[in-house]
């Protein structure tokens, strides 16, 4: 199997048996942010507890990525043709809104409200064959 | 009312593409202009604040216009940029530190969506690698989020961009200056659902001059000044969603030009419905229809019909955007702030042209918009 890692170490573990996000609470107003911070940003307090995100939320607002972003920050192309992706907020019930990747089948379309479950894949491979994964929704069991 | 800042001239340089003028070069010409309109000379001026994103330090100009030796401060809000150097020199004048000031804008941009280092934006280098750094996604997802809580359909995003560019058509300085069908906007490529391309506003070039002083003087420079009722700056509040966002706060606060907007109708003693004409952040189409609610301008969910009806139109009840926006203007960073404030002037004094608004304007409002949550209001009196 070839070499992984995250694209940051800090969003969450891999390779892990069950990764999760890493996100921090507020030890003063339990305000909960993503990626975990070092002060709180409602309160300004700077200790923040740092914790494993839910798995599970619903599509809060969503868009396709159509055209290529820019290379950096966006991994080269190596020749291969630009695939537009789906990214959306997703909001975890009682937490926060996060900015995600969506992943979807061909049956599958965003709408407001999805529920979601985390899932991981593959961004890129770096210059030295390593996988880099990144971090996603896809959808999930009954949706409103 | 506080109308002790008026502004006394104005100069503008061509937004679109000048491929044969630095961004430099285009905002020494603007402010050449603005001179000769107040009929003063470079070296009366006492204080300039000035700024561009991609086109060089404004402080430089000096070589171009001359070496006089007064304090010039290079001014760097993103969008905002503008907003918040005519913020700057209106304080400078309330304050008495300065008599004659310049505030300026320009910028000169690569062709293509803004190329964005995350870092400068105090985001890790997942955000884009993930491919989050864009700014034209954050636009997408809150009208998206708009249109799904308030009912705005697609036909409303296709109006503002057709208003946008039939405006554009009747400005001598717009960058797109044909006009394009409802139909063409609706069947153009998607970009970011559910923005389409003529939907977007695109990085380009320009350049605007202001001269400001107290209003006690005005009269020595012009028999139309226009006085500044208020101008300031905001950045973003604890739980609203923002250019830039790894998340956001599930409970929602007041955005950041809806607090900029509160406070520039209170230092102006006026509230909403005192205004005549408006220039909002057109970014895209979904911008300028929720700067409407922001700006108090209307109820979240009425642009629909305002917009089916015409409302916003040259001749319609409220116009916004008479210039053509950043639409049809593009955006020149540094530039589009200062540009709003200028066709404003132009609307109060009456010599708008082809696109002057109907009845006789007397009180106009500005608000630019940008990263990383930042709102400049102006309000202005003829």
């Amino acid at each position: 199997m070839p070499n992984q890692k995250p694209v940051d170490a800090n969003l969450f573990d891999w390779p892990a048996s069950s990764p999760r996000l890493w996100g921090s609470r507020c030890a003063l107003c339990g305000n909960v942010s993503f990626p975990v911070a070092q002060r709180c940003t409602r309160c300004s307090h700077d200790q923040q507890d740092r914790f494993h995100l839910s798995t599970e939320g619903n599509l809060w607002s969503w868009t396709v990525q159509r055209f290529p972003p820019a290379s950096p920050p966006f991994p080269p192309s190596d020749g291969n043709p630009f695939e537009p992706f789906t990214l959306g907020y997703v909001e975890l019930p009682g937490e926060v809104r996060v900015i995600s990747r969506l992943f979807y089948n061909a049956q599958q379309a965003p709408h407001i409200g999805q529920n979601l479950k985390l899932a991981f894949k593959q961004l890129y491979c770096d210059a030295d064959g390593t996988e880099i994964i990144g971090y996603g929704f896809t959808p999930h069991g009954d949706t409103k | 009312m506080s109308t002790d800042v008026a502004i006394i001239g104005l100069g503008i340089h061509p937004f679109g593409r000048t491929p044969d003028r630095t961004g430099l070069q285009q905002c020494a010409i603007a402010v050449s202009d603005a001179l000769k309109e107040a009929n003063v000379a470079w070296n009366a001026v006492d204080f300039a604040f000035g700024g561009s994103t991609d086109a060089g330090n404004a402080d430089t100009l000096v070589s171009e216009l001359g070496l006089t030796g007064i304090p010039f401060m290079n001014v760097a809000n993103g969008c905002a940029t503008g907003g918040s150097a005519l913020a700057a020199a209106c304080n400078t004048i309330r304050s008495g530190a300065g008599k004659l000031g310049l505030v300026c804008g320009f910028d000169k941009h690569a062709r293509g969506a803004f190329k964005v280092n995350p870092k400068e934006w105090g985001l890790g280098n997942w955000y884009g690698e993930e491919g989050f750094a864009l700014t034209t996604q954050f636009f997408a997802m809150k009208i998206q989020r708009y249109m799904h809580d308030y009912g705005i359909t697609e036909v409303a995003l296709a109006r503002v961009a057709e208003k946008a560019f039939r405006n554009g058509a009747l400005n001598p300085n717009a960058w797109r200056k044909t006009p394009i069908s409802i139909d063409e906007i609706l069947t153009s490529q998607m970009v970011n659902d559910p923005l389409r391309k003529y939907m977007f506003c695109s990085p380009s070039e320009g350049a605007v001059a202001l001269l400001v002083c107290p209003a006690s003087d005005a009269e020595k420079y012009t028999k139309t000044p226009i006085f500044v009722a208020s101008c300031l700056m905001r950045t973003r509040r604890f739980g609203t969603l923002e250019v830039f966002s790894p998340s956001k706060a599930i409970e929602d606060q007041k955005t950041v030009t809806q607090d900029a907007s509160k406070v520039a109708y209170e230092e102006a003693g006026i509230g909403p419905g005192d205004i005549d004409v408006a220039q909002i952040q057109d970014t895209e189409s979904g911008a300028e229809i929720m700067h409407m609610a922001e700006n108090g301008l209307c109820e979240d969910g009425e642009q629909e019909h305002m917009l089916a009806r015409g409302e916003t139109d040259l001749n319609g009840r409220l116009p916004i955007n008479t210039d053509g926006g950043c639409i049809a203007n593009g955006e020149p960073i540094g530039a589009s702030g200062l540009r709003q404030v200028h066709e404003l002037c132009l609307q109060l004094r009456g010599t708008a042209g082809n696109r002057q608004v109907k009845a006789s304007p007397k009180t106009g409002y500005a608000q630019v918009y940008g990263a990383p949550g930042v709102s400049g209001v102006t309000i202005l009196n003829s």
